[in-house]
């Protein structure tokens, strides 16, 4: 059977698995008809708007907001008296919703106003008078680590804590608020037996998620004392959680909903104005609606962080790595926000699971800075330190007069063994690399075009997988309609990525039904949708998937009871397929689904007799940790702690072709090839979507992308200076989805959300292939470029 | 927004306009194709503006060749130079490019070449453009009018030397001249992007071939688009061959650049003798 033939009879099994299916969004997306946050109106409704800090670092003197309030049209003004003693955070409580009386950066609230509209509200804002006695500051987390360095938080020791995942300071560093170490083998004893040894400094810059709508949210205090949230955000239930926290009420007496978010990459996993719409509504008694702006966005919300990364490898003469030692620096910023500090030092580590050095030691440093609080972008750590790591592949290749994908080969984690954590490995490193290996040189076989003086040509690859968190839950609902629908309810929200198109496919193939007798509610809202950990490390697939599979499997198990009455038929012979219950036995017997439904006398509308609703809900939980000291599922006795360190991985391959410019610098992605392992493609579409997606991120983020500081003020907080990839400047991007199964996936599925961005990875590595100099620092400026020349 | 508008008033007459910028005093201010209004408005430099007085109705889009020069309309889009085929004669190239490499097309749609000199941005191309084919700008006020060579109308960025109840009327470029081309040039970042640095020139050869004359400016090197002389002081009467080109290379620019978010100084001059370079090959080629 040839491969073509093998693939549709695979394709076979399934019923709408695997297939192209239009994007049950797209429409309303199209037409303007999809709801946002941003376009939300309420009656009554006032608009707020934060005073930001303007300086890094400081102590608060002294507040007048006299002439806002008196300035017509201004409903409520509000600064750190008016919120609760409490602060909030994800693992660690280190922050006020507005700063009470202690500003660590530029962007920081201290204030804030709900008007009449928005005009109103910006002017009462620049009529608050803010007193300032200003701190040292410190930008560079190198600096912060230093015993004179002035120190943002004196309380750290005193603040609160996460029960599930506290942070790990084992030892006093200045400014240190989180660590984490993975350590295999003895690097000592395998640096001394290596024959070379690459040693190297790499940098990330700061890099911002740029989401199309900016976050917005309108929030209402309700008569009897809860709280409506609406809001732009990538997970209502963490945001309930943070919100109870920052503003000291129950959960139970908040509920978030979330229509359609315009994107996230990350950048809505915590609270930012919620809390103080919050409070402004509460004060007022009035819907309290704000938006950010873009520069807000810039500077008040989380950034992917500016990282150094020291990495030496030690290697044998064939290629082998022996011994990987790291050094992760991380410029955390102010706070660790919801979702900043404690993640990256504890997700960054699991980059090391494609390789498999003989020993490793890594260390992570997370670190505060008078900057704004880091958040993850496309991924948690991975991306910034597979830079570094793919790197030194190459450079240990040129060492030793191998290939480059020779190289790599010889030292990734093979399938069947333990990974660097301990864990089995099930991905298929070669294959994602070899693919995209093979696609790039048949399409430059293909053209025939050279370049020609000043430009010149450099290929370069990057390998690598990207993780999916771990523990992790998702909880769905669904539910028999009267007209035979099956209701979906999820509490995972719409970002942009096509989840629900795909959640809805996934319950058609469970039921053999068509896509239009799936409903899912486009908004997710902690009262009514079940629980859902979040929109984000390209988890929804998997976790949300594995929920939904298990629910629809108990829905049918009940309908079957149901039906077997009427049918007269036991209920293990019966299935639920195609808008029927229908007996294996005898096909004869069977009865629509929207049949079961009885009609009263007065035909007022049907009714499930006896039962009320057939509606099933189930859980997908996957247990994942980490021994903290040896950052492995095995303790240092060689004790099994834990089965696994994440959910799963997505091994990723990446070919590029560049041409660099040797007179100015400048860089043309001309030729790309991103392979992500989908495990189980569930809408080929959705995914080449993606990929393309994330490699046009990934070439944006190598090429340009670098908030800018002086002394803690933005230089560039908005997209005429910050420059992000435009369509003129995307290659043809070639998104390949390879298959190898997720044992634990739906459907044999991984998530490819993510994936793509490991692009940004390649990208410098063709870039030194072609002027012969080692980059080791992202964005690729021109400038850069040229000064690597110069050298 | 940093401005609260009372009206926005669309007068019929040149008459009309001056008067309004006469009796509004500060608190009116001219708008063309509206480009820079945000801009200027995010830096706070409308605070105090009350009313825009819209000029798109006073007759000024045309171009039209006279006796002493070709005449622009003030109110004359980019677009419309674009599509203009006088502008890609040899003599008006340089315009054509800088016109053309402005994005978006919506933005050419609108953005005039009267409003490019009024906001006096040192990196937008036009202006830049339009300094290095020695244009010459006329300036209406109720007072009476006055001509001037456009790089006198630049003191800084956003800082433009007119007054506020002044208005640009039109863009007087040098009659057709033989054995005469220009080029522009701009290195960006990106596809559509502000210059890093950007060139324009002019060169006007002899019947033999030698130089008679070379305007050169540089965009965004100095806050105003600078006129470099060195240029022409080198090779003026010679004929310009690659060794000529290599010593020109040698020294320029004359002045040191200055530091941008994105690009040094010593980035700037790199790159600068490179644009002049190819900048030049293109005006001699069409030349030849």
């Amino acid at each position: 059977m040839n491969k073509q033939a093998l693939i549709e009879e695979i394709e076979k099994q399934y019923y709408i698995i695997g297939k192209p299916v239009e994007r049950i969004d797209a429409k309303p997306k199209v037409t303007g008809e999809a709801i946002y946050g941003y376009d939300l109106v309420f009656p009554k409704m006032l608009y707020g708007k934060i005073k930001h800090s303007s300086i890094p670092h400081g102590i608060i003197k002294r507040i007048d907001t006299s002439k806002a309030e008196s300035l017509p049209g201004v409903r409520a003004v509000i600064t750190g008296k008016d919120i609760p003693d409490h602060r909030y955070g994800l693992v660690l409580f280190d922050r006020y919703l507005i700063a009470k009386d202690r500003v660590r950066f530029i962007g920081e609230a201290v204030a804030a106003v709900a008007a009449d509209t928005p005009e109103i509200a910006e002017k009462a804002v620049n009529l608050i008078e803010v007193e300032y006695e200003e701190l040292p500051a410190v930008f560079d987390p190198e600096e912060a680590i230093k015993q004179d360095a002035p120190i943002l938080h004196p309380d750290l020791r005193k603040y609160g804590t996460s029960k599930v995942s506290a942070p790990w300071i084992p030892f006093d560093m200045p400014n240190l608020n989180n660590y984490r170490r993975v350590v295999f083998g003895n690097v000592e004893e395998s640096f001394k037996k290596s024959d070379v040894i690459v040693e190297n400094i790499y940098e990330t810059s700061m890099v911002q998620h740029a989401h199309l709508e900016p976050q917005s949210c309108v929030c209402i205090y309700n008569y009897d004392d809860t709280f409506t949230v609406y809001t732009s955000t990538q997970t209502p239930f963490r945001l309930r959680f943070e919100l109870s926290l920052a503003l000291n009420v129950p959960e139970n007496r908040i509920r978030v909903v979330s229509p359609y978010v315009g994107g996230g990459f990350g950048n809505k996993l915590t609270i930012y104005a919620e809390p103080i719409a919050c409070i402004l509504s509460k004060k007022t008694r009035r819907p309290v609606k704000i938006v950010l702006t873009r520069e807000e966005v810039f500077t008040f919300t989380t950034v992917r962080p500016p990282t150094r990364i020291y990495v030496k490898d030690g290697a044998s003469r064939d290629g082998k790595i022996l011994a990987r030692q790291v050094r992760f620096y991380i410029n955390g910023g102010a706070y660790s926000g919801g979702s900043g500090i404690a993640v990256y030092t504890y997700l960054a580590a699991q980059a090391l699971a494609t390789y498999k050095p003989e020993s490793v030691k890594f260390e992570a440093f997370s670190i505060y800075t008078n900057l704004p609080p880091q958040g993850p972008l496309r991924g948690v750590g991975p991306a910034i330190l597979d830079f570094a790591f793919e790197r030194q592949m190459d450079i240990l290749a040129k060492k030793l007069g191998l290939d480059p994908i020779e190289i790599r080969l010889r030292n990734i984690s093979k399938q069947g063994e333990e990974n660097i954590y301990g864990e089995i490995v099930d991905e298929d490193y070669s294959k994602v690399l070899l693919t995209a290996y093979d696609a790039l040189m048949k399409k430059i076989k293909e053209s025939n075009e050279e370049p020609t003086h000043p430009w010149k040509r450099g290929i370069g690859y990057a390998l690598s997988s990207k993780y999916s968190l771990a523990p992790t839950a998702s909880s769905a609902t669904v539910k028999l309609r009267e007209d035979g629908v099956i209701e979906v309810f999820i509490g995972s929200t719409e970002i942009g990525m096509g989840n629900y198109t795909a959640m809805q496919q996934i319950v058609a193939e469970e039921f053999q039904i068509p896509m239009e007798r799936v409903s899912i509610a486009a908004a997710a809202d902690t009262e009514f949708s079940p629980f859902d950990e979040a929109q984000m490390s390209s988890r929804t697939t998997v976790s949300l998937g594995n929920a939904l599979v298990l629910a629809c499997r108990k829905l049918k198990r009940k309908i079957a009871e149901y039906a077997a009455n009427k049918l007269n038929e036991d209920p293990d012979h019966l299935e639920v397929k195609e808008g029927f219950v229908v007996s294996k036995r005898n096909p004869d017997k069977k009865i629509r689904l929207e049949d079961l439904f009885a009609r009263g006398k007065i035909r007022t509308g049907t009714f499930l007799e006896g039962e009320g609703e057939l509606i099933a809900s189930a859980n997908w939980f996957i247990q994942a940790g980490i021994d903290k000291e040896t950052g492995r599922i095995y303790d240092k006795y060689g004790n099994k702690v834990f089965e696994r360190v994440v959910n799963f991985y997505t091994p990723t391959g990446v070919a590029s072709e560049v041409w660099v410019n040797v007179e100015t610098g400048h860089i043309k992605v001309k030729r790309l090839v991103t392979v992500v392992d989908a495990g189980k493609v569930i809408n080929p579409k959705l995914v080449e979507g993606q990929i393309i997606g994330g490699s046009a991120m990934g070439i944006s983020i190598a090429l340009f992308e670098g908030l800018q500081w002086q002394n803690g003020y933005a230089l560039n907080p908005n997209f005429a200076d910050y420059k992000l990839i435009q369509h003129a400047d995307l290659p043809e991007i070639i998104a390949i989805a390879t298959e190898t199964p997720l044992p634990h996936g739906p459907f044999g599925a991984r998530g490819v959300g993510e994936a793509g961005l490991l692009v940004s990875d390649a990208i410098p590595n063709a870039v030194s292939n072609a002027i012969g100099k080692e980059v080791k620092k992202i964005p690729l400026m021109p400038e850069y470029i040229l000064k690597l020349l110069a050298e | 927004m940093h401005y609260e508008l009372k009206d926005y008033i669309k007068p019929k007459t040149l008459e009309e306009a001056l008067k309004l910028l006469h009796d509004y005093k500060g608190a009116a201010k001219i708008i063309a194709g509206g480009t820079v209004i945000h801009e200027l408005s995010e830096r706070n430099l409308l605070e105090g503006v009350e009313y825009f007085v819209d000029i798109e109705n006073l007759g000024l889009n045309y171009v039209r060749i006279e006796k002493d020069g070709l005449h622009i309309g003030a109110t004359t889009t980019f677009n419309q130079i674009v599509n203009n085929s006088l502008f890609t004669k040899p003599s008006y190239y340089a315009l054509y490019l800088a016109a053309k490499g402005v994005s978006s097309y919506q933005v050419r749609n609108v953005a005039t070449i009267g409003g490019s000199v009024c906001s006096s941005i040192s990196f937008l191309d036009v202006p830049n453009a339009l300094v290095a084919l020695n244009a010459k700008a006329k300036l209406v006020s109720l007072n009476g009018e006055r001509i001037e060579n456009v790089e006198n109308l630049f003191l800084g960025m956003l800082n433009p030397n007119i007054s506020e109840d002044e208005i640009l009327t039109e863009i007087i470029l040098p009659l057709e001249e033989t054995k005469t081309a220009s080029y522009y040039m701009k290195l960006t970042e990106r596809a559509f992007d502000y210059a890093i640095v950007s060139v324009g020139i002019k060169v006007k050869l002899n019947e033999n071939g030698y130089v008679e004359n070379i305007r050169t400016v540089f965009g965004n090197v100095q806050p105003t688009p600078y006129i470099e002389n060195k240029v022409y002081e080198i090779a003026k009467g010679k004929y310009i061959n690659e060794d000529l080109i290599k010593k020109i290379m040698e020294e320029i620019p004359s002045v040191e650049p200055i530091d941008s978010i994105n690009a040094s100084a010593w980035y700037k001059k790199k790159v600068l003798k490179v644009l002049f370079r190819d900048a030049l090959k293109e005006t001699l080629e069409m030349i030849s």
